[in-house]
């Protein structure tokens, strides 16, 4: 054994796993071997170190879920804006739609909700002015203010 | 309601969670994160790459519920996609090429020196020994090309079995046992060429 050089065994087996009989066949050899003592203290120094290592262990910081939860909405919205929509429309859909009722509702009613037309304020009273500007006379139609008393003067002398 | 989520088994939680129940996610995040963090520290040194990773690690796996049945433990499950995340982000980073005795620190090479003078005895660390050994350690995987750190950083600080490696890097147990006997080789012989040149550098201070 003596002869046989250990760096083999060093790379098969991790140091912590190396059995007595190994580390004493290991000995053995570097005792004579400089090359194979070195190779031995590099395997046993490199064991040391991670071992260390295996202790040093960061802990999730507080709320780290719902940093995660927040990556994953951000993701989905630019992976698929539809999904995402419906997503949260199903989140949020109690508190939204009757919003959105509500608001349909005041639109629907005042675009639909019949008008009252100006002749009807004005129908009471057959002396107003409007009545007689706008009496036979289309509201589109534009009148000169020479027009309107040529009108005036003559519902006058009709009366 | 987020104690209902907390006695739910891992199975409904990811059921739940491929429905969209988001509760039902952060749970999974909640339970898993310690475990996940722990594993991941042992690739990297900084705490901004840490999280970094944990992040992706839990972004993959919400994609990816739906493909777990339930046959192994849902811990077993986030370790392969840890396993494969950091490995990835070890492979986009880039390699230092070589660590060489002039990269070190005071501290650094007296540990190395300490270690080397009391080689035959177990000497016990102290915390500021072990800081420095961590950071050491850190500094000479980062060397070390990616596949060969994740095989050490398995097998010799995790404890992991080669057939438990194979599993979670889905590489055959022969491609494992390779890997780490190149990986032992390429780790022992950086360390070598360090105490090496932190020998020569004591002689030449003498």
């Amino acid at each position: 054994m003596k002869s046989k050089h250990i760096t083999k065994i060093l790379n098969e087996t991790a140091f912590k796993d190396l059995s007595r009989v190994e580390i004493a066949e290991i000995n053995a050899h570097a005792d004579d071997c400089a090359r194979c003592q070195k190779a031995f203290q590099a395997a046993r120094m490199s064991s040391a170190l991670l071992e260390n290592r295996a202790a040093e262990v960061f802990e999730p910081p507080p709320f780290f879920e719902t940093r995660v939860l927040a990556a994953l909405r951000e993701k989905q919205i630019v992976a698929k804006p539809i999904a995402a929509f419906w997503r949260w429309w199903r989140a949020s859909s109690v508190v939204v739609f009757p919003i959105l009722l509500v608001v349909m509702t005041l639109m629907a009613l005042t675009i639909f909700s019949p008008q009252q037309p100006l002749q009807a304020t004005a129908a009471s009273d057959d002396f107003s002015t409007e009545q007689i500007i706008f009496q036979g006379n289309d509201f589109n139609q534009t009148l000169t203010t020479a027009q309107a008393l040529q009108i005036i003067y003559e519902q006058n002398n009709s009366k | 309601m987020l104690n209902s989520y907390k006695e739910l088994s891992d199975l409904e939680l990811a059921r739940r969670s491929t429905d969209q129940d988001e509760a039902a996610f952060a749970e999974i995040v909640r339970r898993y994160s310690p475990r996940v963090f722990s594993f991941a520290s042992r690739f990297f040194r900084q705490r901004s790459l840490v999280e970094e990773a944990a992040q992706e690690v839990f972004l993959k796996a919400f994609l990816q519920l739906k493909n777990y049945e339930g046959r192994g433990s849902l811990e077993g499950w986030l370790t392969r996609i840890t396993t494969t995340t950091c490995l990835n982000l070890l492979r986009n980073a880039r390699n230092k090429l070589e660590l060489t005795v002039s990269d070190l620190n005071d501290s650094e090479i007296n540990w190395l020196d300490s270690r080397a003078v009391f080689a035959a005895e177990e000497k016990q660390s102290t915390e500021e020994e072990r800081a420095i050994a961590a950071d050491l350690v850190n500094r000479v995987l980062d060397t070390l090309p990616p596949d060969d750190r994740l095989v050490l950083i398995l097998m010799e600080t995790e404890g992991a079995s080669i057939k438990e490696v194979a599993e979670m890097t889905g590489w055959s147990e022969s491609k494992v046992k390779v890997q780490a006997f190149r990986a032992r080789r390429r780790m022992r012989e950086s360390v070598e060429k360090l105490l090496n040149k932190t020998t020569v550098s004591e002689k030449v201070k003498k």
